[in-house]
């Protein structure tokens, strides 16, 4: 396991762009659910899934990011040049080369003495982008690190593969990372179950070939015109099955490490799979769904890497922006992988979620 | 528990308004899909803290499999 402690970084700003587009449950009732109304109220009944903000056309997950970087630094007012890395983390990166964090490096025109490489990363990735930055503060390699994470995985699925299409939005996030004044403890832990790594994949696309000798999950190959290779295949029953076996022992070993109890975190921030993954975990830790915001998915639908800044923008930021706050931070998904940190936000900046708006 | 509130249980589960009986084969079931069966899984974690597997419920013909994957903590 890897396990850190931290204690000279704090996150001092958060900002969260989301596509202005949208799409409701409602509108698929013809194209994913032949029509089965009843069907579509259960899974917004049970699942929570109703709304969800994608992009339009070409708009990829730098654009996101670069509106939700250009206002941090725009707000924060501060020195830019005094950022000395740069973290992009997604699945959908803008190119195999060169790293997406250097084509982000030159849209902010930051300084050249600064380090910018990608982070592959889904649902666990705002975790990673957290541990490297407070790492590097921690060593003193970096003053101030930008962490941007965000994915637009509405490019990657089906639209017609009813398993996942009604349920990933898109969003970019941009959180600065800094060197704190006073002692600021922060813990982390990270997991990886490679053995399943087909759970959450997609298939072709990269280098290796999909064969039956490389993939364990033979269902990936059932394709047909409503996901080819190329698409994003969830396994999403392993994917509950593993959410809540996993996460709960994450919580716990968290808290033991940092030497706290559930009773001292004012939230709990997990990555926002669905409602209903999330209330099962919070159900099995005994812990209170109110300090456990979980609406996430509904209002803007699973956003990968970017649910966890996205839900402290838009549930928490009034909390956040005021006041000192102990939160636990959880995501898990695609590696498979497991991330979790416990750490205090005090009076940073983060503002409501902003939007992206198609230049029609 | 006992296995006629278990089977009133896994009706609400299944979010059915008809009756449902221990001889229904699942596959006449409308409601039996993918997402009755992750209802079902957090269903026995709720009343059980018995975590099954999407894999045993595969497996599963009728509503009395589903009702025999606890058979030890049910009142007969």
């Amino acid at each position: 396991m890897a396990k850190s402690v931290f204690t000279k970084a704090k996150i001092s700003g958060i900002v969260t762009c989301v596509p202005e587009n949208f799409r409701l449950l409602e509108d698929e009732v013809d194209i994913l659910y032949s029509g089965n109304i009843k069907q579509v109220n259960r899974i917004k009944k049970s699942i929570g899934l109703n709304k969800r903000h994608i992009v339009k056309g070409d708009v990829t997950t730098s654009d996101l990011c670069e509106i939700a970087a250009k206002k941090l630094l725009t707000e924060m007012d501060f020195d830019k040049s005094t950022i000395s890395t740069i973290i992009f983390v997604s699945q959908t990166p803008d190119y195999f080369q060169p790293a997406t964090a250097a084509y982000l490096h030159g849209k902010l025109a930051l300084s050249e003495a600064c380090s910018a490489f990608d982070v592959n990363q889904g649902c666990t990735g705002y975790i990673y982008g957290l541990w490297l930055a407070h790492m590097m503060i921690e060593t003193s390699s970096c003053e101030k690190v930008l962490v941007l994470a965000g994915d637009t995985l509405s490019r990657v699925v089906n639209p017609l593969d009813s398993t996942v299409a009604a349920l990933f939005g898109d969003a970019g996030t941009a959180t600065l990372i800094e060197k704190s004044n006073q002692e600021q403890d922060s813990y982390f832990t990270l997991h990886t179950n490679g053995f399943k790594f087909d759970t959450i994949i997609q298939p072709e696309g990269a280098f290796r070939k999909p064969t039956k000798k490389v993939i364990n999950d033979k269902r990936i190959f059932e394709t047909s015109d409503k996901r080819f290779l190329c698409d994003l295949y969830m396994d999403g029953a392993a994917v509950f099955n593993f959410s809540i076996e996993t996460e709960p022992k994450a919580i716990k070993e968290i808290l033991e490490i940092s030497n706290n109890t559930q009773e001292d975190i004012d939230y709990i921030i997990f990555h926002q799979a669905n409602k209903y993954i999330i209330s099962n975990i919070a159900r099995r830790l005994k812990f209170p769904l109110e300090k456990t915001p979980f609406e996430t998915t509904g209002k803007y639908g699973n956003q990968s890497s970017a649910s966890i800044p996205c839900t402290i923008c838009d549930a928490i930021n009034q909390d956040v922006t005021k006041k000192k706050v102990k939160l636990v931070l959880s995501g898990f998904g695609v590696g498979l992988s497991w991330a979790t940190c416990q750490l205090e936000l005090e009076q940073i900046y983060c503002p409501d979620v902003v939007f992206y708006k198609n230049e029609d | 528990m006992t296995k006629l509130e278990l089977l009133e249980e896994i009706r609400e589960t299944l979010q059915r308004d008809k009756e449902i009986s221990f001889d229904m084969k699942l596959e006449d079931i409308e409601e039996w899909d993918s997402l009755a069966r992750i209802a079902m899984i957090s269903l026995y974690d709720q009343l059980f803290e018995l975590l099954i597997t999407f894999d045993e419920l595969q497996k599963c013909k009728t509503i009395s499999d589903l009702v025999e994957l606890v058979p030890d903590q049910l009142d007969r």
